[in-house]
């Protein structure tokens, strides 16, 4: 049972419509393909595709017609048919240039291995017209008739005129056409025949224990001697995972207080206990979970304050000021009596204000901070154990802590559940929690905050994506390496500042304080990472001091590990410095280089969104009484002076423009010609906006 | 004070004097336009032509009529070709508006991918392509034209903005990127505004020296002139507040290094 198609679709290409006098031209191009769709497919499955060119009288040139054969949605092709039909000239056959069909193309696909539908064994099978060249007289040896017999045409019962064929001269319709070896005449000593197979090409399929191998050839029956090997191209097979449905256990969790890094949690434990019967007994089997995801609720937590920015967003003079103005400020209103009288008017805007809500309502739900990976180096054998710091906290509030343990596509229960109080005294502005995605990518989330002055944050507004192909830190060992010695005794890193002996420095004055440095272990075997690929054991830092063959690093992630003898300790650059190719060529202007971390990257993008579009600003277009030449787009102005009086209905309305620095956006001049014939000009207009 | 101010406008039509037969003048920057735009109204329409290169210059000064060239080379634009508008003036007048030249620059070949990729020049670049692009569905060109040396966000600007013929100053945030793919149904100009729309950044082209400039919201402004305009002589203002979304919330995704 094959597949239909339930879709079509028709593209048509616009050619040319000059007419051309000497070819038929090429009015249109249009193409119909039929798609099987079906809600379980990812993509559609084309069916048939009909290719037609129309020349420039309106009628069908070239046609082609492609045909697949399904037995199933999603399954691998049954068979290919291609047919082409043309208005070519062939003699003999198509000597009035009609369209008509001159070459099939059949393919029939087969395999044994179901899930391996990008192997598969075909043959293909090419049927075409082919032109010869007449001898004067038939003429037939007894040699030619191996030669007629292997270039598929029959000996045998070969008519008069198949006997006056010159053999070698044989070309297929489509070659003799491009070569210009056709003689277009009636009674040109030419003649054409059809020929089954002309081209015949079979590859078969062969299962191996990691892959499927395609091996065939190819045979021209114009040219017998030239067979063509096809292959052996080899295709990997990919494995399976069957996932068994165990229950993955919850971690056990422990907080306390850690100061200016926020609170520490510590998770312990939790995975998947699989108990296999054999006949020999029980075998137990733990395996200790990939990821924990930690969970918080706030109890209670205090109003946020200005000071407690460590991220520098609201210094001042970096910034504009964090109140937008307004333009046109209303400086009075009079009554409608008339009389100027500012106790008895009305409220304007800019002196109300709607009272802060004083009871905010804490927020009670669990909000996940974070991921922290199972820091085990083995996590088949070992308890897992991993930390993590939330610096989104407020000191003199309490919270409470709970983790999942992750598991393949298993989340574990939530653990128990710890309460704190954080004593610390840096509280944060921003909330940003990072995570690290199945598929490996990395998700940073940050909630901006309203004006910093404000008691409240409220939770109203839009929740923004991106998705942006920066290289962050966590992602891999892609970096630039200035330069690299080798630890010549072994050290085990489980404290934050460490000394190590290693060997002397190509550069060594590239090696100063505060420089990042990266150890890896590349004599053992590693261990898996989060998505579960194994990777070496490897630590980052930062330099204190290198002196001949002793270096001292600190604010290593101390993971515990024994580093050998041979670990290498490469020298980090992050400064951006050495990544200008072309060393400043390009002018002395630079933009603020962020780190190349995650929450650098997620801060960098959340402060500039929450600056540009925290309040509404102003676009307005002025006239200005004489002409500006010499304009250009960005440039900074600032209005002086702007005052305004106005009466109308009784009503006195006093206005002023504020002095605040203005963008050029665009302007706009026009000069026309007075009844003297001098040019005039009314002014220039010009568009601002707001900063 | 307007028919006061002398301002001697002169128009070339091929490095031809046409201004007698020009009734009147005007040349613009449209809002968050990056082409410059000039209309020309002449009761001599039969003498235009709308293949002609057109410059008009502006001075203060009339002993020095061509003092600035406030539109070179400027064409007449193509939806605007042969078009006639005719009112009952005492003579016919028709008008010609056009562009200036630079809008020619934003066109990219139709059938390539462009590969921005952070790492030198030579074969690992294609080494690195293939890699890049092995991981990619989405649509592909003819053929792919590797990058080198894009290590982050600025160079990736700077690339994108010189090869649609702009100088480009760059003010914003810099962060080390990966390959960026810049499939063929994207512009240039497309695909900068993509790679700089997290960061908010403002844009301004500046026609005198044909350069993109991108400013950190974060950061004053500076680079560019700033100009007082005496609140006297200005006659009316027309003020409209500038709507946003206002986000609460960023999530931002990093895709795995491939």
């Amino acid at each position: 049972m094959g597949l239909i198609p339930t879709r079509t679709t028709t593209h048509v290409l616009e050619g040319y419509e000059d007419q051309s006098l000497f070819t038929e031209g090429n009015l249109r191009t249009v193409v119909t393909e039929g798609w099987y769709t079906h809600p379980s497919l990812k993509d559609d499955m084309l069916i048939e595709r009909e290719h037609t060119t129309i020349n420039q009288f309106g009628t069908p040139l070239h046609q082609t017609k492609e045909e697949w054969s399904y037995d199933r949605p999603g399954g691998p092709p049954k068979q290919f048919i291609k047919r082409i039909w043309t208005k070519a000239f062939i003699p003999g056959i198509n000597t009035a240039r009609s369209l008509t069909l001159v070459q099939e193309e059949c393919t029939v696909y087969w395999t044994f291995a179901p899930y391996a539908p990008d192997a598969l064994s075909y043959r293909r099978q090419v049927d075409a017209y082919v032109i010869y060249n007449l001898k004067p007289e038939p003429h037939f040896e007894f040699d030619d008739e191996g030669k007629v017999v292997l270039r598929g045409m029959k000996a045998d019962g070969a008519n008069e005129d198949q006997k006056r064929y010159h053999i070698a001269s044989g070309k297929l319709w489509n070659e003799a056409t491009n070569q210009g070896t056709t003689v277009e005449k009636a009674d040109a000593n030419q003649g054409a025949q059809w020929v089954k197979g002309v081209i015949v090409e079979e590859v078969q399929v062969v299962e191996e224990n990691d892959r499927y191998t395609q091996w065939g050839w190819r045979k021209y029956a114009l040219r017998p001697d030239d067979i063509e090997d096809i292959g052996p191209n080899y295709f990997q097979k990919e494995s399976f995972n069957y996932r068994l449905d165990v229950p993955v256990e919850p971690p056990e969790i422990s907080v306390s207080n850690a100061g200016d890094d926020g609170v520490r949690i510590k998770i312990k434990g939790g995975g998947a206990v699989i108990k296999i019967p054999l006949t020999t007994g029980t075998v137990t089997y733990r395996r200790g979970p990939e990821l924990y995801k930690v969970f918080r609720k706030t109890i209670d937590e205090d109003d946020r304050e200005t000071t407690g920015d460590p991220h520098g967003l609201w210094l001042p003079g970096e910034a504009p000021p964090p109140v937008r103005r307004s333009v046109v400020v209303a400086t009075f209103c009079g009554s409608y009596d008339g009389t100027p009288d500012p106790d008895n008017g009305l409220p304007s805007q800019t002196n109300y204000t709607e009272p802060d809500d004083p009871d905010p309502l804490p927020d009670d739900d669990w909000r996940s901070i974070g991921t922290a990976k199972n820091e085990a180096k083995d996590i088949n054998y070992e308890t897992g154990r991993g930390v993590l710091f939330d610096r989104d906290v407020t000191a003199g509030s309490t919270y409470v802590y709970a983790a999942t343990a992750v598991l393949q596509d298993s989340e574990s229960a939530l653990s128990n559940q710890e309460s704190i109080e954080f004593d610390g005294a840096e509280p944060r502005r921003y909330r940003i929690s990072i995570r690290t995605n199945e598929d490996g990518s990395l998700e940073g989330d940050v909630i901006i905050t309203d004006d910093p002055a404000a008691a409240v944050d409220t939770d109203i507004g839009e929740t923004v994506d991106f998705e942006i192909p920066a290289y962050v830190e966590e992602l891999g060992d892609y970096g630039v390496v200035l330069d690299t010695v080798i630890l010549t005794a072994d050290a085990t890193i489980d404290v934050e500042e460490e000394t190590f002996s290693v060997t002397p420095a190509n550069m060594p004055e590239l090696w100063t304080p505060e420089s990042k440095i990266r150890i890896t272990d590349v004599i053992g075997p590693g261990a898996p990472d989060a998505t579960g690929n194994v990777a070496p054991h490897r630590v980052k830092g930062t330099l204190v001091s290198f002196s001949g063959t002793t270096l001292i690093a600190t604010e290593i992630g101390a993971d515990g590990h024994l580093y050998p003898i041979g670990s290498i300790v490469e020298l980090i650059d992050t400064s951006g410095a050495f990544r200008e190719g072309d060393g400043g060529r390009l002018g002395d202007e630079t933009g603020d280089d962020e780190e190349a971390t995650m929450e650098a990257l997620v801060l960098a993008i959340g402060k500039r969104q929450g600056q540009r579009n925290r309040d509404e600003s102003f676009s307005i277009d002025i006239e200005v009484k004489i002409p500006l030449i010499g304009l250009q787009a960005g440039a900074e102005v600032v209005i002086r002076d702007v005052e305004w009086d106005a009466w109308g209905n009784d009503l006195w309305i006093r206005s002023q423009v504020e002095e605040v620095p203005w963008i050029l956006r665009g302007w706009s001049i026009t000069v026309s010609r007075e009844a003297d014939g001098a040019f005039k000009c009314d002014g220039t207009k010009l568009t601002l906006a707001q900063r | 004070m307007s028919s006061l101010t002398p301002l001697v406008v002169t128009v070339y039509m091929d490095q031809r004097d046409i201004t007698p037969w020009c009734r009147s003048v005007t040349w613009s920057q449209p809002d968050q336009f990056l082409e410059q735009r000039w209309s020309v109204t002449t009761h001599a329409w039969h003498l235009f032509s709308t293949q002609a290169r057109y410059d008009i210059y502006a001075s203060y000064d009339p002993a020095n009529p061509r003092d600035t060239c406030v539109i070179r080379q400027g064409y007449v634009l193509s939806d605007q070709r042969m078009r006639v508008v005719v009112d009952r003036a005492e003579q016919p007048l028709i008008t010609i508006n056009g562009g200036s030249w630079s809008s020619s620059s934003f066109r990219r070949s139709s059938n390539e991918t462009l590969v921005l990729l952070p790492c030198a020049d030579g074969d690992i670049k294609w080494d690195l392509a293939r890699r890049v692009l092995k991981n990619y569905d989405g649509p592909v060109g003819g053929y792919i034209r590797p990058m080198s040396n894009c290590w982050d966000l600025k160079r990736d600007v700077i690339t994108l903005g010189q090869r649609a013929c702009f100088s480009v100053i760059y003010h914003g945030p810099n962060i080390p990127m990966q390959p960026v793919i810049v499939p063929p149904n994207l512009s240039y100009w497309e695909a900068i505004l993509q790679l700089i729309e997290p960061y908010a950044l403002e844009v301004y082209w500046e026609a005198f020296f044909n350069t993109l400039y991108f400013i950190d919201p974060l950061s004053r402004p500076y680079g560019r002139p700033a100009m007082n305009i005496p609140g006297s002589l200005i006659q009316s203002i027309d003020a409209v507040p500038i709507h946003r979304n206002r986000p609460r919330r960023v999530i931002v995704k990093v895709p795995r290094w491939v």
